[in-house]
């Protein structure tokens, strides 16, 4: 008995990998497993009422509100035509420079990324629009999947974010400074992208030599969908409204932009809310469940060995790579918001004890997520940027491997360089 | 015998950080190290306004709590929250434990609803940290306050003012955004979360619109079923632990109050029985009369008796 | 299993069962927003809502918990589909432990959100906020929503499921 008391946390966690294995959803196979070891350990109906109660606690949080707010926010600019409003601004501005076109995609992914929450979101609005014409400049399926592939992530570090909308709620940091905390690494990685993209081989240079006017007037033209991006993170930043609100008003307002342009009418925003209305369904059950999973695993004080294990026996170096790379073999084979909820409960005590801010950890783990959608076999993004161009999934991988090794460089230079992340935050006080 | 204990909000908060320490070595004392303790801090297992479920349905065996998010359960746990409630720290020191009336009267209200009330203990009157100035009632017209609780709600509103939900974590950035005008709360956090930096005056008003009286509370089936030496052992390490942590809270009180004025906030104190301490006893006189009807007649003279 | 079958008449009703719940989800999702935009204006003008806050955290987990049906209906729940991929052989009887596990859990999601809401109910918890919410209102959506994920599994398993993340209406 006292053995499987010492050791129910590790059941539950093998039990976890297993159902997941036999290809159980990843929700049913959180909760089922913390369930069934919990009933190794406790009087049934104790184990069922902890069931219940811990699930309801991981459920009313209000901060999880702005997540159907922003997936909404984003489904509804995907049936507004944002993806190319987007990219005709960025290409008209990317001009003459090697490889512009794909700087314009990297670019129209950055900013569709400051108004949508999710990457599979970006990539797939950008991907849309931007992918055809890549194809046609001659960028070859390789770069142009993966172009829109990597740029994709961006919109998971860029706020509003719901990875670090998980994040906040999990581990009870500000949602608010986690968004501000996103805005110097997500423009740094934007510019290592943007670097790549120009280096990259064979160069495409095909010209796209604009008039200032002729760019005026097509900037002018998407005004609306500009000018919110600078709103969000002015909002945000300066306190004025919570971060659910923003997502309120985020709705609001490409509602009312797109009835205005006429480009949103009633069928096409209940198809925005049906999606909406999935995905957000899909991540409530994920944290419910997720959550539950984590308080089995607390309950029986595994992510405190764990963390102590680490200490012990590696220097922070040492432990920061063993993190690094336990999230690229996890990141093969979860979804970024399970790997989130799987994950944070077990190495976020690891950060703390090696003096990571919880901000800081925020960025890395966010970080860590966008190399599980752009790796394979199981990367979302290379099956979204699949489903919408038939380009091969391993074409795609190889194409977004560049980006996956910035991605891993970035996690390092955020352990290294904490202030990247904590400048702006910290000015806000 | 296996215990888990549970506490939310900052472990550097002495009701946690005075109390837990304590209590798991005189437990391992008394008891010949017969107990096997868990605890778990910063609500990580559960939060605050869910104890209230979480500990009759056992999901851990002892947790902090506030006496005010009982009331969806014990709605007279809410008078603590009103001015009939009216005694210092220094009286809850001397009397408000096991025996007293007024504890055994919450005591078996809270074990009808599954939970045994092991201690109960004030964390000094609430405090009001505000970016205008507030020395009357009359002050708070029109400004909106964020509110830790039901019943501190109701006093606002009551006085005129707005009151406002908002966790924890964001009264800081809402102090300084003017999110909100003023944040009500325990001392003790204010100081901690240095709310000082961002407003220019704290209300000191020592209990004449509330104080905060938390407690530990335990799982009754638990309780019960424990061996009768090791219940003795348990209240007893519980006793004195939680005497030594009201006395420490006490003592930081008049600290913290310092601590605040030397950071250049404008702190206003209504002194017990002061002809201010007047001016918002008659401010809230309405709410008092009608917590008087609200409230079980014997429970009221309880109160008023000692 | 696989190929999509002609639904039976009891197949149609679970479905409109599902359809309900889907409906009632989707009509949330779209006005969740408004309340929260109202809140946050009247708060800068100095009036903030005391109901908004609670209202839309119940409107949330409502549409968490009644989306179900239409979330498993688009193959929307992420599954680990690896071993599947590597020996596709082995496709149906996975298929059928997936199923067969998420109706197990539906029946525990349906059964503890029964209890709890009774719990709430027998017990008259309400919200500890000025409010005052009768708890046992917001826990049906545990029940309910467990119910939509049971239903809408069935369908699936009588019907064939869909291709991971297909959109489907
Ligand atoms: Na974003
Ligand atoms: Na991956």
């Amino acid at each position: 008995m006292d053995f499987i008391h010492d050791y129910g946390g590790f059941i539950a966690i093998f039990l976890l990998f297993f159902f997941m294995l036999l290809s159980m959803p990843v929700f049913v196979a959180m909760g089922l497993s913390a369930f069934l070891a919990s009933l190794l350990l406790e009087d049934p109906f104790l184990a069922f009422r902890s069931f219940i109660q811990i699930s309801w606690q991981g459920a009313s949080i209000f901060e999880l509100v702005a997540l159907p707010l922003f997936i909404l926010t984003g489904t509804i600019m995907q049936r507004t035509d944002a993806g190319r409003d987007l990219f005709e601004v960025t290409k008209a501005w990317a001009g003459s420079i090697p490889n512009s076109l794909g700087v314009a995609t990297i670019l129209a992914c950055g900013i569709f990324a400051a108004i949508s929450g999710s990457s599979i979101a970006t990539a797939a609005t950008v991907g849309l629009v931007a992918i055809p014409l890549l194809l046609d400049e001659g960028y070859g399926q390789r770069r142009a999947g993966g172009f829109v592939a990597g740029g994709g992530t961006l919109g998971i570090i860029i706020p509003p974010s719901i990875p670090l909308i998980l994040y906040g709620v999990i581990t009870e940091t500000s949602i608010g400074q986690l968004f501000i905390a996103g805005v110097l690494p997500g423009i740094l990685m934007m510019s290592l992208f943007l670097l790549y993209v120009v280096c990259s081989r064979p160069t495409v240079l095909t010209r796209h030599e604009v008039p200032l006017a002729e760019k005026l007037r097509i900037t002018r033209r998407s005004i609306g969908v500009i000018l919110l991006p600078p709103i969000i993170i002015a909002a945000i930043y300066t306190g004025a409204f919570t971060p659910t609100e923003v997502g309120a008003l985020a709705v609001v307002y490409v509602a009312i932009l797109g009835f205005v342009q006429r480009r949103l009418d009633w069928p096409k925003l209940r198809e925005a809310a049906i999606v909406a209305t999935a995905t957000t369904s899909m991540l409530f059950m994920l944290i419910v469940f997720g959550q539950f999973f984590a308080h089995f695993l607390t309950f029986e004080q595994v992510p405190q060995s764990i963390a102590q294990a680490i200490i012990d026996n590696a220097s922070g170096l040492a432990a920061v790579t063993l993190m690094i790379l336990a999230y690229v073999v996890m990141g093969m084979f979860l979804e970024s918001a399970a790997m989130l909820l799987i994950s944070i409960p077990i190495f976020y005590p690891v950060a703390m004890q090696l003096g990571m801010d919880p901000l800081v950890f925020g960025i890395f783990a966010c970080i860590a997520m966008e190399i599980a959608q752009i790796s394979p076999p199981i990367g979302v993004n290379l099956f979204t940027i699949h489903g919408i161009s038939r380009i091969k999934l391993g074409r795609l991988a190889l194409g977004a491997a560049p980006f996956l090794l910035i991605q891993i460089t970035m996690l390092y230079v955020v352990y290294f360089f904490p202030e990247l992340v904590l400048w702006l935050p910290d000015s806000m006080k | 015998e296996r215990l888990s204990i549970s506490t939310w909000g900052s472990p550097k908060h002495p009701q946690v950080s005075q109390f837990i320490p304590q209590f798991e070595k005189k437990l391992e004392e008394k008891s010949g190290g017969k107990f096997r303790v868990r605890s778990f801090q910063g609500g990580e297992m559960v939060k605050q306004e869910f104890v209230p479920t979480a500990i009759p349905q056992g999901t851990v065996d002892i947790s902090l709590t506030t006496m005010d998010t009982w009331s969806g359960r014990v709605p007279e746990v809410s008078i603590l929250t009103t001015p009939l409630w009216n005694k210092s720290m220094q009286w809850t020191r001397d009397n408000l434990k096991p025996g007293d009336p007024i504890f055994d009267y919450f005591d078996a209200k809270f074990r009808e609803q599954g939970a045994v009330v092991l201690a109960l203990f004030d964390i000094g009157p609430a405090v009001v940290s505000t970016n205008f100035p507030l020395k009357t009632p009359d002050d708070m017209k029109g400004k909106s306050v964020r509110v830790y609780s039901r019943g501190a709600g109701q006093v606002i509103q009551e006085l005129g003012g707005s009151p406002v939900t908002m966790g924890v974590g964001d009264v800081y950035s809402g102090l300084q955004r003017g999110t909100v005008d003023g944040a009500m709360g325990g001392l003790g956090g204010a100081v901690g979360l240095k709310h000082y930096e961002v407003t220019d005056h704290m209300l000191v008003q020592n209990g004449v619109i509330g104080t905060l009286v938390h407690g530990y509370v335990m799982n009754r089936d638990k309780f019960e079923r424990m061996d009768p030496e090791l219940r003795k052992a348990l209240l007893e390490a519980v006793a004195e632990s939680r005497d030594a942590m009201q006395q420490y809270l006490i003592d930081i009180y008049a600290k913290q109050v310092d601590e605040v004025r030397q950071s250049g906030s404008n702190v206003v104190t209504i002194e017990q029985n002061s002809a201010e301490w007047k001016v918002w006893e008659d401010a809230l006189a309405d709410f008092a009369e009608n917590a008087r009807q609200e409230y079980p007649a014997g429970l009221v003279k309880l109160i008023a008796a000692d | 299993m696989s190929s999509v079958q002609e639904p039976t008449g009891f197949v149609r009703t679970l479905e409109a069962a599902g359809k309900l719940m889907t409906g009632l989800s989707v009509v949330l999702m779209i006005v969740l927003a408004l309340p929260i935009v109202y809140d946050a204006l009247l708060r800068a003008l100095g009036y903030p809502t005391i109901w908004v806050f609670e209202t839309t955290l119940y409107a949330f987990i409502f549409i968490g918990f009644l989306g179900n049906a239409l979330a498993v209906k688009r193959g929307a729940h992420f599954r680990v589909t690896i071993i599947a991929q590597l020996f596709p052989r082995a496709k149906p009887a996975l298929d059928m432990i997936s199923n067969v596990s998420v109706l197990l859990f539906a029946l525990l999601v349906i059964s503890s959100g029964i209890y709890f809401a009774w719990y709430s109910w027998s017990n008259t918890i309400s919200s500890s906020t000025l409010l005052e919410v009768p708890l046992w209102i917001p826990n049906l959506a545990i029940p309910i929503g467990g119910l939509g994920l049971l239903l809408q599994t069935i369908v699936q398993m009588c019907c064939g499921m869909p291709e991971h993340g297909e959109a489907g209406d």
